[in-house]
């Protein structure tokens, strides 16, 4: 069974490509679909920091919400991507880039909400975190809060894919005790034994299935990582420079 | 998710803030990132490094690093690569997260048990087990299974995305036939899922198998003393593709295992889970509350009878799923089939194309053993095929209305010399808007096609329309009438002229006539009409009894409606003749009503091609009087040149008067006509094999069963043709193996009257053993034979005074004799036409010692249809006589007959290879002249 032994998986070369299609198709004269949906996929991943930088621009919820879809869809309709940079090769740094853009080229903000319809999901949970995380970050700075949420984002992304990979595989309750050991590590709150004894695993089994699980989440995190940089050799200064962020 | 904190905000590890995104329900992000940043090699040390070299007899395998070769991990364990030291073969080694020793002896027992009877299923669809053990020292329990070389079906998605639909069916087969194999010793999976089947890659002939492993492991691991309760932690299984029944407590059974198969069908279509949440409890409920994503299905482009199969396997009550997986098995079948037809139409109508092109030189090329040259076949530019009509009524019911509207244009359509087209039987699988319109044109040799919706509520109809030419996928003429009702007859005459027109072509005085004319003026006459043309087409695909009786009934109500509809009659006599014909024979008296019906028809529209059609039927069927009826089949294709019925008919009666060319020729032109009607195939290749051409009856009768699987009469003519030929009764054994239950069925049914010798009176099946001399079988089948008339009953009981004669059972014989004699002399007084009742007596008289009687009758019954007459059933009382002669006292008669039949085209029923084997020559067999005769020649081809 080789391919077990050597997972391939579609969403890992999927994802290490994601912003490499989108800049290649800039280079066309027509968007791919395969680019276009690259590129939706990215923004779905990449709403809440463009969300929360305008709210902490000063800008009403409700507005937020019109305008990080009029800005997405302006994104996607205008080929703004085609202007990126390739030097700088990131799209953390393009997206912050063409939203400040955003913001200061449309004088028309209510036509520009209204512009290209839904084509983001920001679902409502989501919404109530960012609104309750936004009353509590008034005194930092619009980009260190957009790169924080960035790194929440990649993380939230990598975790949502672990959870969809266990459940599949039959271990969604497994998932659920053991996923607070990746942040924990050692220190785990809940000793293994006890934890055993519950889940009626061996202690010895549950460390091996906690060494699995921090190995896939590392491996799915470095998959998103690169998905949002042009060199796959970036993907350790792109997690250096987010660890960075939110010690700031 | 709880934090590991001690202060809700700060990370105890590193001691960031929680708190500094929006996302602090996740943790601490900086741990988090620190991760992925920290060192790839960490799985391998402490735990990994607990996985033991040995377990039994089993070496675990190792990496060139010392690691362990783990093969897969899942919910229940870990699989490993593994040496059997005793054996020297790869294994599949799985070690299960079960504390086995901390259980009873007897739960541990019971655990083997259980694992042991999983173990014992063998198929080429499951992964075989080999052993099981517990690892003492842990208590961990572990098996060795078959090391499959592949992946499973979840990596194989993830890997290449979903599957396309005919892979996925083909895989549902397969597990299928796992399934069906496990419920036959009551096993249930209860963990089937994509990561538990295998896909092993192609063989050399491109096939893919696929094995399901763990076969029974989920519900060993989970019975414990109370067999309902669940383990500790949970849900042991996979919830994501569970059933709603292993939810609860209730019982499952092989309908779960359905369940299952219908969510990893769903993965495998579209790569999405078909229910997810975060907890068991929540996509428990999900199954419950949720409706299935259908949509999803729709965007993979899975077509609409796959959907309804994959809903009705993901229903929330098992007892509205398929009832097994056997029953599962033909649903599958029956859609793949239907996808792969229409694939394939395109290479066979090539073939077909072929046969149309032999007319004059059909004398030539005809008798060669080889197939026809395929060739692209000519399309001509004024050819049309109608489309099944959509109905758009919100009454399913009133499907009988919009097929018959198409019919009445299709038929208006063939009165049209100028024309080419296709007959209704050959257009009647195709979608009403088919995607691809320019493959469906080509596979029915046509250039354009009517395509067509109605809707009709109340006395109010709509038709739409439109006419396609197939090459460049134009619309030539489109347009929708709002009429009402009684106004639609005139829709289907303004239609066809439309059409007429729009192919430019010519229409002579008569036929723009009968373009305009209609049967009846009478709406509910008509609509009566329709629904007993609906009920004929049902009762002559299916050989349905009720359906035809619904048939006539109809036909009469709309014939006491308007007395003067002439078509309605025609389509009276039609139904009634082919009931005569193919299920139960009309008394005298009744065919003389049909003629009175018929003679009322022509007397009102004396050139009523179906009139005349149907006047041909009577003359063929009800009378045998073949040259009356040519003449009315030739006079309808004067009146309807696109008659493939007359065509086909025309060519029945050059087969009896022995001008197999000719009928072949004709033969070929209905086939143009209606080039995806089995029966036609089937009549070819039965053609064809009385010319004794095996090769191409059999050819020809594949065909016909690849049309419709399901065509008995081609089954029937298959077997028949490869007995002949060969003399094989194990691989005519063999191929009735191969049928589909419903041919068997009827194969095995109770005899029919089908020719005047032995094999024409009882069924296959008893035909079959008395070939092979397995007299005990044959008499214990024939008491199970079932048979619900009254035909069917003296049948059988000649049947069996015949088996005791063949068995050399003289007493017996003699007693079954006397329990026929009354009844079979009460029926043959009752018709005394009716050759085989002639035919059935004279064996009953055999049984019974009365040889003189027997040959008196029999050889009346040959003189009846005398072989001049009849070239295709007279034979068969020829070798009907024979047979009596030769158990009569007149073995040289029957000798110098048989030579007769070797000498002509009687392939169906004599051939060297057959009186080689057959018992029913047993008492002529020794004879030296009998031995010539087996090592003589037998006659290939027509006469010269």
């Amino acid at each position: 069974m080789p391919a077990a032994l050597h997972p391939t998986t579609r969403d890992s070369l999927f994802a290490s490509t994601r912003w490499t299609v989108v800049r290649e198709a800039a280079d066309s004269q027509t968007s791919s679909k395969h680019a276009l949906s690259a590129l939706s996929d990215l923004c779905q991943i990449y709403w809440r920091p463009v969300y929360l930088f305008l709210r902490r621009q000063g800008i009403a919820q409700h507005d937020a919400e019109d305008l990080t879809q009029g800005f997405f869809a302006d994104l996607i309709e205008n080929r703004a991507y085609a202007r990126a940079d390739p030097m700088k090769g990131r799209f953390r740094s393009f997206l912050l880039g063409t939203l400040k853009h955003f913001l200061a080229h449309t004088r028309d903000r209510d036509c520009a909400q209204k512009r290209g319809g839904v084509l983001v999901r920001l679902d409502e949970a989501g919404i109530s975190k960012a609104e309750t995380y936004s009353a509590r970050c008034q005194n930092q700075s619009p980009d260190g809060v957009f790169e924080r949420e960035w790194a929440g984002s990649v993380a939230r992304q990598a975790l949502d894919r672990l959870a969809q990979e266990y459940e599949l595989a039959g271990k969604g309750t497994l998932f659920e005790a053991l996923k607070l050991h990746l942040t924990a590590g050692a220190t785990a709150a809940v000793p293994y034994e006890e934890m055993a004894k519950r889940l009626g695993r061996l202690a010895a089994t549950l460390r091996v299935d906690v060494a699995r699980l921090r190995a896939r989440y590392r491996a799915i995190l470095r998959e998103e990582v690169s998905g949002t940089v042009l060199d796959p050799r970036d993907v350790d200064e792109e997690l250096r420079y987010l660890r960075e962020a939110m010690a700031t | 998710m709880a934090t590991p904190v001690e202060n809700a905000c700060i990370c105890k590890t590193c001691g960031a803030s929680t708190e500094a995104t929006s996302s602090g329900d996740l943790g601490c992000i900086t741990c988090l990132l620190e991760i992925g940043l920290g060192p790839e090699a960490e799985e391998r040390d402490g735990a990994f490094a607990a996985v033991p070299n040995q377990l039994g007899a089993y070496t675990i395998a190792r990496h060139i690093d010392g690691s362990a070769w783990e093969l897969g991990h899942g919910a229940m364990g870990v699989t490993y690569r593994a040496i059997d030291k005793a054996l020297d073969r790869p294994v599949a080694l799985k070690i299960i997260n079960i504390d086995l020793g901390s259980r009873s002896a007897e739960a541990r027992e019971r655990f083997l048990r259980e694992a042991r009877a999983a173990a014992a299923l063998r198929h080429p669809n499951v992964a075989t087990a080999y052993q099981f053990g517990v690892r003492e020292e842990t208590g961990q329990f572990f098996y060795a299974m078959e090391l499959v070389e592949g992946e499973t079906l979840e990596e194989c998605i993830r890997r290449l995305g979903p599957l396309d639909v005919l892979t996925t069916i083909d895989i549902a087969l397969q597990v299928t036939a796992a399934l069906e194999a496990a419920e036959k010793r009551g096993l249930v999976h209860r963990d089937l899922k994509p990561g538990n089947l295998m896909f092993v890659s192609s063989d050399d002939n491109g096939a893919s198998t696929v094995k399901v492993i763990d076969f029974g492991i989920a519900k060993a691991v989970v019975e414990k003393t109370d067999a309902m309760a669940l383990p500790p932690g949970g849900f042991v299984g996979t919830p994501a593709f569970a059933s709603p029944e292993q939810f609860t407590s209730a019982p499952v059974d092989v309908r779960s295992d359905i369940y299952s198969l219908g969510a990893t069908l769903w993965f495998l279509l579209t790569g999405h889970i078909l229910f997810s949440g975060r907890t068991v409890q929540e996509m428990g409920d999900a199954r419950r509350s949720k409706p299935l994503p259908v949509d999803q299905l729709k965007a993979a482009h899975v077509p609409r009878r796959f959907i309804s199969l994959l809903i009705s396997m993901l229903a929330i009550e098992p007892a509205a799923r398929p009832a097994g997986p056997h029953s599962l098995g033909a649903k599958l079948q029956a859609i793949r089939t239907s996808i792969t037809s229409r694939r394939k139409i395109a290479a066979r109508f090539a073939v077909g194309a072929a046969f149309v092109a032999l007319t004059t030189i059909v004398a030539v090329r005809v008798f060669h053993a080889t197939p026809p040259k395929k060739t692209t076949p000519s399309v001509p530019e004024k050819s049309i095929a109608v489309l099944p009509f959509e109905n758009l009524s919100h009454d399913p019911d009133n499907a009988y209305f919009a097929e018959g509207i198409k019919d009445e244009i299709l038929t208006k359509l063939a009165t049209v010399r100028d024309l080419k087209v296709i007959s209704r039987t050959s257009t009647a699988g195709y979608q009403s808007k088919p995607d691809n319109l320019k493959s469906v044109a080509h596979e029915l040799g046509v250039s354009t096609v009517l395509e067509g919706a109605v809707q009709n509520a109340g006395d109010k109809v709509r038709v739409n329309v439109q006419l396609i030419e197939a090459r460049t996928d134009r619309q030539l003429w489109a347009k929708s009438y709002d009429r009402d009702l009684k106004d639609v007859l005139v829709v289907e005459s303004e239609v066809s002229q439309e059409i007429v027109n729009a192919l430019q072509a010519n229409l002579s005085p008569s036929e723009s006539h009968a373009l305009a004319s209609a049967g009846t003026r009478d709406a509910e006459a008509y609509d009566l009409f329709l629904r007993g043309e609906y009920e004929l087409h049902q009762a002559v695909s299916a050989l349905d009894v009720d359906a035809y009786d619904r048939g006539e009934a109809f036909y009469r109500q709309a014939l006491t409606r308007d007395p003067n509809f002439a078509e309605g009659a025609a389509a009276l006599v039609r139904t009634r003749l082919w009931r005569h014909w193919f299920i139960s024979p009309l008394t005298s008296a009744e065919l003389g009503e049909v003629k009175s019906i018929i003679d009322r028809a022509l007397a009102l529209a004396p050139n009523s091609p179906e009139a005349h059609c149907a006047l041909g039927l009577l003359f063929y069927y009800g009378h045998r009087q073949y040259e009356n009826a040519l003449a009315e089949f030739n006079r309808t294709l004067e009146l309807q040149p696109n008659n493939a019925l007359a065509r086909q008919y025309c060519a029945y009666v050059y087969r009896r008067r022995g001008e197999w060319e000719r009928s072949l020729a004709d033969l070929q032109r209905a086939q143009g006509l209606n080039p995806r009607h089995a029966v036609i195939a089937a009549e070819i290749g039965q053609t064809y094999g009385a010319l004794r051409l095996w090769k191409n009856a059999e050819r020809a009768q594949l065909r016909a069963l690849a049309i419709d699987p399901h065509n008995t009469r081609a089954a029937f003519y298959l077997l028949n043709a490869r007995l002949n030929a060969t003399g094989d009764v194990d691989s005519a054994m063999r191929a009735v193996d191969g049928f589909p239950e419903v041919i068997k069925i009827s194969l095995y049914g109770s005899g029919a009257d089908t020719g005047g010798d032995v094999a024409g009176i009882i069924s296959v099946r008893l035909y079959l053993g008395v070939i092979a001399r397995h007299f005990t079988d044959v008499f214990q089948a024939l008491e199970k034979e079932v048979v619900n008339d009254e035909s069917g009953h003296l049948r059988q009981l000649a049947g069996r005074a015949i088996l005791r004669v063949l068995a050399g059972q003289t007493e017996a014989a003699k007693l079954s004799g006397e329990e026929a004699r009354p009844l079979l002399e009460a029926r043959f007084r009752e018709r005394p036409d009716d050759t085989f009742a002639r035919t059935e007596l004279s064996w009953v008289y055999l049984a019974l010692g009365r040889n003189a009687d027997a040959l008196r009758l029999s050889r009346q019954a040959a003189d009846l249809i005398p072989i001049e007459k009849d070239a295709l059933t007279g034979p068969s009382f020829q070798v009907g006589l024979a047979q009596i002669e030769a158990r009569a006292g007149a073995p040289e008669e029957a000798i110098k007959r048989l030579r007769r039949l070797l000498s002509i085209p009687a392939g169906e029923v004599a051939s060297i290879a057959r009186l080689k084997i057959d018992p029913v020559w047993d008492p002529i067999r020794n004879r030296s002249d009998f031995q010539q005769l087996l090592s003589g020649p037998e006659q290939i081809g027509p006469n010269k």
